[in-house]
């Protein structure tokens, strides 16, 4: 190998770590605005991850909702990974990407049931799977639906 | 009826039909995969792969419940996800539960 063909080699991973720093912390940046909006418009749907309805709930109806997501990390926090992989100790750049899959993941879901109209989540369960060059992080649950009561005089 | 809860609220268990599951093995074509090794660069979501698997989950709930209806249930309880890369470029998508046959409380 000559010096340019090293030079270029060494010059076009800088250049990738670079691109992937300032495009992914600017995605990231993007992202967490969005979740955090999301998030507190959804906050009026209850979710749970016990299996019990909340207290004097009366469900006419459930169904399993579910949200996922498939989210890859930038060659920044590639290298930063590898790097940490080194000397071990907590993956940063790997926490805050995990935590964002999730959270996208349980806004999906929520979005979901309330599209049809339920205004309750439980018994939520997570899953998370390293598939191609991304993680896959999925979310699930029962949502339920509050019977009305003007419909069922005398009460069952 | 589908749940991933052990029981239906304001329904009554009558049979257990036992387990029942759908899986599929989904694979994408060069061209996503191409697409997802460029947006790995900047990372972010891989809308492409998003979409696939919740088909892939969608078929794998149909399969189940095609089993279920066949055993004669009209429910499958305690629903569970699985996903594993099998090889590379290759994910199988598994769901199962325990199919029932429910009827409304009271009645």
């Amino acid at each position: 190998m000559g010096g340019l063909e090293v030079a270029l080699f060494f010059g076009a991973s800088t250049a990738l770590v670079v691109i992937g720093l300032i495009a992914g912390t600017f995605n990231e940046r993007r992202h967490y605005r969005s979740i955090k909006r999301r998030e507190e418009a959804f906050r009026a749907l209850l979710i749970h991850s016990g299996e019990t309805l909340p207290e004097g709930y009366d469900a006419a109806e459930v169904k399993l909702v579910s949200g996922a997501t498939v989210i890859a990390e930038d060659r920044f926090k590639a290298l930063l990974a590898s790097i940490r992989n080194i000397f071990g100790g907590r993956m940063r750049s790997y926490e805050s990407l995990l935590d964002r899959g999730r959270r996208e993941a349980v806004l999906r879901m929520k979005e979901s049931a309330s599209r049809d109209g339920f205004s309750v989540i439980v018994n939520t369960r997570f899953e998370t799977a390293r598939i191609a060059q991304g993680v896959e992080i999925l979310a699930y649950g029962t949502a339920a639906k509050q019977r009305e009561r003007a419909l069922s005089p005398g009460g069952v | 009826m589908l749940t991933n809860l052990d029981h239906l609220p304001g329904w009554r268990i009558r049979e257990h039909k036992g387990l029942v599951q759908g899986s599929t093995v989904q694979s994408k074509h060069i061209g996503r995969d191409i697409f997802a090794s460029l947006k790995n660069i900047v990372g972010g979501e891989l809308k492409g792969y998003t979409e696939l698997l919740e088909d892939a989950r969608n078929e794998a709930l149909r399969r189940m419940m095609e089993q279920a209806r066949a055993s004669g249930a009209n429910a499958v309880l305690n629903i569970r996800f699985g996903t594993s890369t099998i090889t590379p470029g290759a994910a199988e998508i598994l769901a199962y539960g325990t199919a029932v046959v429910v009827e409304q409380e009271g009645a």
